[in-house]
């Protein structure tokens, strides 16, 4: 996909996200429809400080998604999956032994192991961007 | 894998962000290359040895025991 119609697709995405946030707001859901409206917000004026970077780089003749960008996020990924795997494993094994019995809202719980893959992967992109 | 590249970016009179413009890779990169840090791809060593007019083993030295 060419980089033009990936920010298109990227902003309309953020589009769609923003009006669910507002409709969820307007039926009653304040605390999400407040979270996902400023989300979109957030992820809007960060795409567009990336993509103006990005844009003077690529001016000057420069490549910031070069081999070496692909390199670091594949690294990124694998130690990402591994990290999870292996802290997934982990806790299944002594939760079943020792942890309490809890209901948990499957959407949540979603939604956060979703945040922690997130968070995971930007902390092994930055380590190996400076380690490498 | 060991690597003359700062030595001929230097004697060509190129600045990291130069020699990252004319292969395509940006300046990040370059510094890594440099540092040793990162090893380039087969492309990446030939680009840069057809900058400087050498083959590629005059820019990179590999050693048996590096892989």
């Amino acid at each position: 996909m060419k980089t033009k119609n990936r920010d298109f697709l990227r902003y309309i995405v953020l589009f769609l996200l923003f009006s669910i946030g507002m409709w969820q707001n307007i039926s009653g859901n304040i605390s999400y429809g407040s979270g996902l409206m400023g989300g979109a917000i957030s992820v809007f004026i960060a795409i567009t400080l990336k993509q103006r970077k990005l844009r003077k780089l690529e001016a000057q003749g420069l490549n910031t998604y070069d081999e070496r960008a692909w390199f670091i996020a594949g690294r990124a990924a694998y130690f990402t999956y591994l990290t999870f795997a292996l802290g997934s494993a982990f806790t299944v094994l002594l939760g079943s032994i020792w942890g309490p019995h809890i209901l948990v809202n499957p959407y949540n719980f979603l939604g956060i192991c979703l945040s922690l893959l997130v968070f995971l992967y930007i902390c092994f992109y930055y380590y190996f961007n400076r380690k490498l | 894998m060991e690597n003359r590249l700062r030595e001929l970016r230097e004697q060509n009179g190129f600045t990291q962000e130069d020699l990252a413009a004319r292969v395509n890779v940006s300046r990040q990169t370059i510094i890594s290359l440099e540092k040793g840090k990162y090893n380039p791809s087969i492309i990446l060593a030939y680009r840069l040895a057809q900058i400087f007019h050498l083959p590629i083993e005059a820019v990179f030295v590999f050693e048996a025991g590096e892989e």
